[in-house]
């Protein structure tokens, strides 16, 4: 019998297959629940139509993707992992035009894998070094004149 | 040996959230140093510390930086050696943090990190925290860097 940690590990690999690999909104869909939770750094939100924007918004920027786990942990619905992300920024990010540059970040991610589908998402990405790689810098505010 | 394996993982994860729930509730760099191991390899994003010294130094600057700092830890999962861990982090920002003066502004954010543990002591420590967040609350912004003239 397959292990619920063999499964679950399967279900990650075929839903980050089926977006970055296959870029196949539908498919990577397939492995998300619909009352699905997704918690980033700074943005919270519910519902599978929302995470499906979240996909088709990175998959807008990013192409030639690739992702590489640094480690990862199984416990019971849950797993953590540590990964690299690497891919070509070829579209608009948040007002940035595209660089069509190769960048590679690091980031945290913990999902809740119920009945073989996502239901929960935390996500922590080094979003400043990313920024960064784009060609930005952080500087102090200048006051309102 | 499953057993001891299970306990081990359960231990570790007292230990990851003691040492940083009492860092945070004592301010006092004490009960977190007795189980850092002396040559703790630490890695975030932009910053590699090799040593107990050097990552006791990082730690203390935070304490300097955020009065009535609080870290709570939200969810752990462990096996054998390794705890994952995901947090957040609350305080008020009184002090010189990476050349930034007192803002005074109260600041929360996420972070997660991965500790490796053997016979009691963190010898490994993986973390990444929402460090842009906390950067644009201290008041800086992202511009466009300045090409070279």
């Amino acid at each position: 019998m397959e292990t619920q940690a063999a499964k679950n590990k399967t279900v990650i690999t075929n839903f980050l297959d089926a977006t970055w690999k296959k870029r196949d909104l539908d498919l990577a869909l397939t492995y998300v629940a619909e009352d699905v939770s997704y918690y980033g750094a700074r943005n919270e939100f519910h519902g599978k139509d929302k995470y499906a924007d979240m996909i088709k918004g990175y998959l807008s920027v990013f192409k030639d993707v690739t992702i590489t786990f640094e480690d990862w942990m199984f416990e019971h619905n849950k797993v953590f992992f540590r990964a690299s992300f690497t891919g070509l920024h070829y579209g608009e990010f948040e007002g940035i035009p595209p660089t069509n540059k190769k960048v590679t970040f690091n980031f945290f991610n913990e999902l809740e894998i119920e009945d073989g589908k996502i239901k929960g998402d935390w996500d922590i990405v080094d979003e400043l070094g990313l920024m960064q790689q784009f060609g930005l810098e952080l500087v102090q505010k200048e006051h309102a004149h | 040996m499953a057993n001891t394996m299970e306990t081990q993982a359960v231990e570790n994860k007292k230990i990851v959230k003691k040492a940083f729930e009492e860092l945070w509730k004592k301010r006092d760099i004490e009960p977190l140093s007795a189980i850092i191991s002396d040559d703790i390899r630490y890695h975030a994003p932009g910053l590699d510390i090799v040593g107990k010294d050097k990552y006791l130094d990082y730690m203390q600057s935070f304490i300097h930086a955020f009065e009535n700092g609080k870290v709570t830890i939200e969810d752990q999962v462990a096996i054998e050696d390794k705890v994952y861990s995901r947090y957040y982090f609350s305080g008020k920002h009184t002090g010189n943090f990476k050349h930034i003066p007192a803002t005074n502004k109260m600041v929360i954010f996420e972070g997660m990190h991965l500790n490796l543990i053997i016979n009691g002591m963190i010898i490994k420590e993986w973390e990444i925290y929402d460090e842009l967040g906390l950067m644009h609350k201290l008041g800086l912004e992202l511009v466009q860097k300045e090409h070279m003239h």
